[in-house]
């Protein structure tokens, strides 16, 4: 075949199959379509990073990642161990979606990527403040168990089993008994409204009886039970 | 039909019901997409099935096409991305979602005021060395020595930001320039 039969071969084929209705033209109202699915997906996909970036602040409050944050590095670690992976995963899943359907608009080829993913990254994760105090959230976030050990020294969480005077007995997550000291110049236990049941996070040294003096103290699950996550008690040595 | 008409005025008619007139395009642009093809593929088999295959698309789509812009980088974007899935297929190139060259802002290079006789030089070495390039800056070469296309149109044909255009079109000389010293080939 030489050159002249091989162009008009292909213009030929495919204007043929044009007429037999093999190759049809897509009407105007199919890219109009196109484009509105492809904006719905990606708010879904924002409204979904939003609500989980909520979910994720109000799940560390209310595992007391304020009091964690006056922990030093360990603290740190610790707020990282808090966030159940599989919520970092799906933020990550989420972020890497939401990149790809932005990059189907004409608009963000334009510009670094950087751009629109701090974008997509800034506005998201302030709207999800925004949303931090919706109800839903109580009730999604309340229900998580939180089941891991604490990497922060001296730091321990657990229930509240018995409260006599100013001694706490209190059940961490593997199940062990604590006891622990409030030093009694200080606290007033009325006062600070700790009662059986309640979970709270505590720092403080092991004495020669491995009775924990406890320095300072957080009140867990308060998004969940009402009481103050700013209500934070250190103790004067 | 008049063959001074411009493609858009031609995509118009084609919008408007006239198929037979989508065979024009198919004239103006078969050679020239063939040879675009042809820098990434050297199976005549396999760039006839991606030339019809780039005229298909063309045509199925041809309604989503903007009448204010240019023709030429519409087809050539539809062209880029058949081609990627061709050399994706043939040679399970990797799919990454971040190119780095694409995530950061780079400053605009001036080099795109200087279309000259280098330039000819270039297209001249170009052709000798091509296959040693990889496809990432070889397209980007292609596009502004060989179709010469501005900066603007390669943006939007690979769907990169300017800056990347120029960005890639320096390292890719940087390449060939290198290639050219270690294997004796004259260049600048």
């Amino acid at each position: 075949m030489n050159n002249n039969e091989e162009k008009n071969s292909i213009k030929n084929e495919i204007l043929k199959e044009i007429k037999k209705g093999d190759i049809k033209m897509h009407p105007k109202i199919y890219f109009v379509l196109k484009s509105a699915l492809l904006i719905v997906v990606a708010v879904l996909l924002f409204i979904l990073i939003a609500y989980l970036t909520s979910y994720s602040i109000f799940y560390l409050e209310n595992n007391g990642a304020r009091f964690l944050l006056r922990s030093g590095l360990g603290g740190l670690v610790d707020i990282f161990h808090a966030v159940p992976l599989i919520l970092i995963f799906l933020l990550l899943l989420l972020f890497y979606l939401i990149e790809k359907t932005i990059k189907k608009f004409n608009f963000a080829y334009k510009r670094p990527l950087i751009y629109s993913f701090l974008f997509v990254v800034i506005i998201a994760v302030g709207f999800g403040f925004f949303l931090h105090k919706n109800p839903l959230q109580k009730t999604l976030s309340c229900g998580l168990p939180q089941n891991h050990n604490l990497n922060a020294p001296n730091t321990f969480k657990g229930e509240i089993i018995e409260i006599n005077e100013n001694e706490i007995k209190i059940q961490d997550i593997n199940g062990e008994i604590i006891y622990t000291i409030m030093p009694s110049e200080s606290f007033k236990m009325e006062e600070r409204e700790l009662e059986r049941g309640d979970r709270i996070i505590f720092r403080g040294k092991r004495d020669d009886k491995k009775i924990i003096n406890i320095s300072s103290f957080q009140k867990l699950n308060c998004g969940c039970e009402g009481c103050d996550p700013d209500d934070f008690r250190k103790f004067k040595p | 039909m008049d063959n001074q008409q411009t493609d858009e005025e031609i995509v118009k008619i084609v919008q408007n019901g006239d198929s037979e007139s989508f065979g024009i395009l198919i004239e103006r642009y078969e050679e020239k997409l063939k040879r675009y093809a042809r820098k990434f593929s050297s199976n005549t088999e396999d760039i006839k099935d991606v030339i019809q295959e780039i005229f298909i698309k063309t045509y199925s789509n041809i309604k989503s096409f903007d009448l204010e812009k240019r023709f030429s980088p519409w087809v050539y974007r539809i062209a880029h991305n058949e081609l990627i899935n061709v050399l994706r297929k043939r040679d399970k190139l990797p799919m990454p979602f971040f190119d780095p060259d694409t995530i950061f802002p780079h400053p605009i290079s001036n080099e795109k005021t200087d279309r000259s006789t280098k330039d000819d030089e270039t297209k001249r070495v170009l052709d000798k060395c091509l296959e040693k390039i990889s496809p990432k800056y070889r397209e980007v070469l292609i596009l502004y020595y060989i179709e010469e296309m501005d900066y603007k149109e390669i943006s939007d044909i690979i769907h990169i930001p300017v800056s990347t255009v120029g960005v890639r079109l320096k390292r890719g000389k940087e390449i060939l320039r290198s290639y050219c010293s270690d294997n004796n080939i004259d260049y600048e």
